[in-house]
């Protein structure tokens, strides 16, 4: 019975009412009122005639009463059955999706927004145990993307929701990750099996935030619920949150320049967002050094809605890995109040020079411009040959510089790449080429055909058509005629942070240099503005002579070129759906401007496709998440066709074919930010990549007297922080991000201990023969992570410090209301509820037609008891007045 | 007769007069002193006296023979004799108790029975009463003296409606023991052998007896108006009944006037002067009756 009715209480209460009728029918035969009649020979044919009819009308009346009256404790109670008469014999699928994102510890009162969703499961759990058909319950997790282990598919026993599922509810707990409603729903696409006889009812419980469901994704989001539903499956989002609360984050805190070294200060930059309407005043941001409180940072104020930063100077006088941790005070949300930084201060930072010279002509000079002397600038050069490039590990060095080599190896230029995708930096100074013995030769003694094989080489093996190290293809050696007459230098910087401090200080430094050879590149090359590759100081006669581009993970740097451009049409497009009426020409530039940036993503979106394909093959199964990635972009590429042709028919002020979908722009937004999401996640999964700067001439005083220059030292200094910057983000990770371990099984120990801020671990290490193989994922919380691992020999190496960070956006606590929730969503078989409804709402869509089906009913019957009431009934005709 | 004497003539008005001769007299005395004129004064009987014509005197009266030897208007009066019979049959059985109104049929009946023997004595007319039910229980012969009032209400008070209905013997006994022709009014509810009754009619109108039927029921009888359970028990019969009587109303009303019919056909066929009252209805309908039937009595025969 209670699985039939929202209120059962209820109907068991109303249940003897059905008895009314009966009884008050026998009490009326009882107390018949008792008549001396003398026309009694009337009353007998009559009954005699008629009894029959009587009965079986007095019978219809009194089953038309009951009838009645059950109809109404049946509408009270809330009629929960047709349900299952729908599907009956199917089962019943329950896919609880539970948002476990910090966002949902969200503090209400003494529980939280997750309580709340738990709660909520529980109330699904147990409406499921009550059902007559056979139930079955998954639960995922945001966090995870897949079904929690013990809930996976099972059948739902009558003790279900206070056993397995209690059980499995009071285990969890909120993550720190943050997912997106979009990666959730794909999650649950791919758990869906084709059943043909099971009906499913997938819930999203969640917190619903405005920065998920915005309407810049609700085409997406749309999409993605619209492909989820069908016949057989129907989406029930269900709002853990009904009051939206103020939230602080703490959202970066990383070095902002300059080489790390012990007893050298770094600057720091601490950065907090306000993410409610009201600002915040006096805020206080605590700082620890290694655990250390040092002096906090004290915030004035933060306007609504916006982010602050403060910077501050850390210096540690031991070598080592530090850590440096930044506080706030509490308030809704936790996970986002503290924010870790690991800075690995060496002694002096190892860094690599390559210099194939006999004669180390580049690289003393270089060496002595990273380390002058007596000024402790933390960096240790360390010159070698060429051939060190593939027979060392390079991931040791801080940057990586190549100046004077005849040719570089195959496997030197493969090393050399692995290092700057992991995050290196290289820089390249390109002089005369060396001899097979590594004697330089200078351009006076080669001969122009050694130049040439040395070009042609170079680009082989560096530039390799825009997948290499190299921007650009050298084209041959040039000299830079000497102009007495001319007053602008020959080194001409562009704004650019290796040459910033000489605009800062005018260009008198640079005024003396002089270049007089230098390698110039194809007539007419320009960078291509959709690439990272930039040219960053020039000769005075306008050749390129500093290059630098962003290498690795190509794939990523595609799709963000690919996002820009795609946000620069739906900007476009924005504006011709504003203005219709405006200027045609403009319009017709406007739209023609569009269409040129979706067409330009198109080729991002090729090239992404090309460097992901390779990368998937470049590291085969190790990186299995690749091939994923591959086909979500081949599926975003559908899309992109899709609306470029939609931009090329696009009319201002044309009406939508379809009314319900969000305009052009809102969808070219939407694809945007899911390529900036799929960016996110390769660049996670690939690197970061790294910077690669080149010198068309050299580093030594061969082609050019810079190094004699104290410009050069100063200029040298910032290329080394401009190199090693992009990896001033190591140890900082996102929660969740694996850590990959990779060791040599001859000298380490098949084992390690992994140190959490919550607990400390100690698992196996695969051995796959040649290496010791692990990714650890026991990552999910922020804050700083240690991994020891044990040497066969019995040394000790010092733990490995990793800090980990939530992913601040999660923290933006602006809440949408169900109303615009509803109104957003435009999917069939989507429902929303609130979590206190959920039961009752297990059935809502389905009960609300049944009631009011049945409030028909029941009119229908108490209008046949009325009639047929009146028809068995004597009504004495009026009696006339007598007239006075 | 004006409007506002009615209301005297009403059952409840009358049941506040508790005396039968009282109550027959303000009946009468209210009936005729509703009328405009009195038609019936003076028919059918002996001439008494010439008086001077009055304004408002029916001119067929006028004695033209002494208009043209004196030239004067008088009219003729006649003296009332007793050259009428009127026997009045009161039904007194056991179904004559039921009245849900003011009077129930037995009392209705008995204060028309002897509202008409107040008027015929008045005009001197002999009067006899018989109560019966299966028998006679009750009887006063012909008088004709005002007195002979009492007699009759002494024999429909003493009498309390009991036992069945048998009219046939009663209408043939009556028959037989009246040797001339007279008026028989015959107060009943009539919920009796239908071919019985209408036998003795028939044999009454035979003898040449003019005969008046007044038929009292009483309006729930008549209207059926109950609702509930109820448990009708016969009062004259050991039948009993427990229903539903909103059920059976229609059934009832039907086979009611099937009845009516019947009756009213009956004494119809016969030459008998049927008249139905109910026991709400004013008592002067049975006065009316009788007078109109008592007018017409001579051109009937």
């Amino acid at each position: 019975m209670a699985e039939w009715f929202f209120n059962p209480n209820l109907v068991w209460l109303g249940l003897p009412l059905l008895a009314l009728p009966i009884i008050i029918h026998l009490i009326n035969l009882m107390r018949h009122r008792r008549v001396a009649w003398a026309a009694m020979e009337f009353v007998l044919v009559a009954h005699k005639k008629s009894s029959t009819w009587i009965l079986l009308k007095q019978m219809l009346l009194l089953l038309l009463r009951i009838l009645a009256i059950a109809g109404i404790i049946i509408l009270l109670g809330q009629f929960l059955l047709s349900e299952d008469l729908r599907v009956f014999g199917t089962t019943t699928h329950h896919i609880v999706v539970v948002d476990d994102t910090y966002s949902m510890s969200d503090k209400l009162g003494e529980t939280s927004v997750f309580d709340e969703a738990k709660s909520a499961v529980r109330k699904i759990g147990r409406w499921a145990t009550t059902a007559r058909t056979r139930q079955r319950f998954s639960l995922m997790l945001f966090s995870t993307g897949a079904p929690v282990t013990e809930l996976n598919k099972v059948d739902v026993s009558p003790d279900f929701d206070s056993t397995r599922l209690r059980a499995a509810l009071d285990s969890l707990t909120v993550s720190q990750a943050s997912v997106s409603p979009l990666q959730a729903l794909d999650a649950v696409a791919q758990q869906l099996s084709s059943n043909a006889n099971e009906r499913r009812i997938v819930y999203l419980v969640s917190d619903f935030r405005d920065r998920d469901w915005n309407a810049s994704q609700m085409a997406n989001l749309n999409e993605r619920l619209a492909a989820l539903t069908n016949d057989t499956t129907e989406i029930r989002l269900v709002q853990c949150v009904d009051r939206e609360h103020a939230n602080l984050g703490i959202t970066a805190l990383h070095p902002v320049s300059g080489s790390l070294a012990a007893g050298v200060g770094l600057e720091m930059e601490v950065r907090v967002r306000n993410y409610s309407n009201n600002p915040v005043r006096e805020l206080s941001v605590l700082l620890l050094e290694d655990g250390r409180p040092r002096p906090p940072v004290v915030f004035e104020g933060i306007a609504g809605n916006s982010e602050a930063s403060k910077r501050f100077v850390v210096r540690f006088d031991t070598p080592g890995q530090h850590t440096v941790t930044a506080q706030i005070a509490s308030d809704s949300v936790e996970a986002d109040n503290a924010r870790y930084a690991v800075l690995n201060v060496p002694e002096g930072y190892p860094v690599l020079i390559i210099d194939g010279d006999e004669g180390r002509s580049g690289g003393w000079f270089l060496a002595n411009a990273l380390a002058p002397g007596e000024v402790k600038t933390g960096l240790r050069p360390q010159i070698e040959k060429p051939q060190y490039l593939a027979e060392k590990p390079l991931s040791g060095f801080q940057a990586i510089y190549v100046t004077n080599f005849h040719q570089l190896s195959p496997a030197a230029v493969e090393a050399l790449e692995e290092y700057v995708r992991g995050g290196g930096g290289v820089a390249f100074f390109l002089g005369p080429p060396l001899d097979e013995t590594g004697t330089f030769a200078g351009l006076e003694t080669g001969s122009l055909q050694r130049t040439l094989d040395f070009v042609a080489r170079t680009n082989k093996a560096l530039h390799r058509d825009g997948l290499g190290l190299l921007p650009a293809p050298l084209a041959a050696d040039s000299r830079l005629v000497v102009d007495r007459i001319e007053t602008t230098p020959d080194l001409v910087p562009e704004e650019h942070p290796i040459f910033r401090v000489f605009t800062r200080t005018g260009d008198a430094f640079l005024r003396d240099v002089k270049i007089l050879s230098y390698y110039s590149l194809p007539q007419g090359w320009e960078p291509d503005p959709q690439s990272t590759t930039r040219v960053i100081a020039r000769l005075r006669n306008g050749d390129p002579l500093v290059l630098e581009q962003h290498f690795g993970a190509r794939d990523s740097q595609a799709l963000r070129s690919a996002q820009a451009s795609l946000r620069q049409a739906a900007e476009w497009i924005n504006k011709l759906i504003e203005n219709p009426a405006g200027n045609a020409t403009t319009n017709s530039q406007l739209k023609e401007d569009a269409i040129a940036q979706v067409r330009d993503a198109g080729k991002q979106f090729a090239a992404a496709l090309t460097s992901l394909d390779a990368a998937t093959r470049r590291y085969g199964d190790s990186k299995p998440q690749l091939a994923q990635y591959y086909q979500r972009l081949q599926t975003l590429e559908k899309r992109r066709e899709t609306l470029s042709q939609e931009v090329a028919n696009f009319t201002p002020g044309q009406q939508p074919t379809d009314p319900q979908q969000p305009d052009l722009a809102l969808r070219l937004k939407g694809l945007a930010q899911e390529v900036e999401s799929l960016a996110d996640q390769i660049t996670g999964t690939e690197g970061p990549g790294g910077r690669v700067v080149v010198f068309l001439t050299t580093a030594g005083p061969v082609w050019n007297n810079w190094a004699a220059n104290p410009s050069f030292v100063i200029a040298m200094l910032e290329l080394q922080t401009y190199l090693a910057s992009s990896r001033s983000t190591e140890g900082t990770r996102i929660v969740g991000a694996p850590i990959e371990l990779r060791l040599d099984p001859q000298q380490y120990l098949e084992k390690y201990v992994l140190v959490t801020p919550k607990a400390t671990i100690e698992r196996a290490i695969n051995n796959t023969g040649d290496q010791l193989q692990a990714a650890i994922t026991d990552t999910g919380m922020a804050g700083l992570y240690e991994l020891q691992v044990f040497r066969r020999d019995g040394r000790t190496e010092p733990p490995q410090k990793f800090a980990y960070n939530v992913q601040p956006d999660e923290g933006d606590l602006r809440l949408l209301s169900t109303e615009d929730l509803v109104n957003r969503i435009k999917a069939d078989r989507v429902t929303v509820l609130a979590a206190g409804d959920v039961q009752g709402a297990a059935s809502q869509s389905v009960r609300s037609s049944l009631t009011e089906i049945l409030l028909y009913v029941l009119i229908a019957l108490l209008l046949g008891e009325q009639i047929l009431a009146y028809a068995l009934s004597y009504h004495p005709p009026a009696v006339p007045k007598v007239a006075a | 007769m004006t409007p506002g004497s009615k209301q005297f003539l009403h059952p409840e008005a009358i049941r506040r007069i508790s005396r039968m001769d009282l109550r027959a007299r303000h009946i009468v005395e209210g009936f005729l002193a509703g009328m405009h004129r009195s038609p019936y004064f003076g028919q059918s009987v002996e001439f008494l006296q010439h008086r001077e014509y009055v304004s408002g005197d029916d001119v067929r009266n006028i004695d033209w023979k002494v208009w043209a030897k004196q030239d004067r208007f008088y009219i003729k009066q006649y003296e009332e004799e007793t050259n009428m019979r009127v026997t009045l049959l009161v039904d007194v059985s056991n179904s004559m108790r039921y009245g849900n109104g003011p009077l129930n049929k037995y009392e209705y009946a008995c204060t028309a029975a002897v509202s008409l023997a107040y008027l015929a004595l008045r005009q001197q007319d002999a009067v006899r009463c018989l109560a019966f039910s299966d028998r006679v229980r009750g009887a006063v012969e012909f008088r004709s003296r005002k007195t002979h009032l009492n007699s009759i209400i002494n024999t429909l008070a003493t009498n309390e409606p009991s036992d069945a209905t048998d009219l046939y013997p009663i209408l043939s006994g009556v028959a037989q023991t009246l040797p001339r022709r007279g008026m028989i009014v015959l107060f009943s509810d009539l919920l009796v052998d239908r071919p019985s009754l209408f036998r003795g009619l028939k044999l009454l109108r035979q003898r040449g007896h003019d005969v008046l039927v007044i038929h009292v029921l009483d309006d729930d009888e008549l209207e059926f108006p109950f609702s509930g359970p109820m448990r009708f028990e016969g009062l004259e019969t050991p039948e009993h009944l427990s229903c539903n009587p909103r059920a059976l109303r229609q059934g009832y009303l039907e086979a009611l006037e099937a009845y009516l019919q019947e009756v009213r056909w009956g004494c119809t066929s016969n030459s008998i002067d049927y008249a139905l009252v109910r026991t709400r209805d004013p008592l002067d309908a049975a006065l009316a009756t009788f007078l109109s039937n008592r007018l017409g009595m001579h051109h009937r025969n």
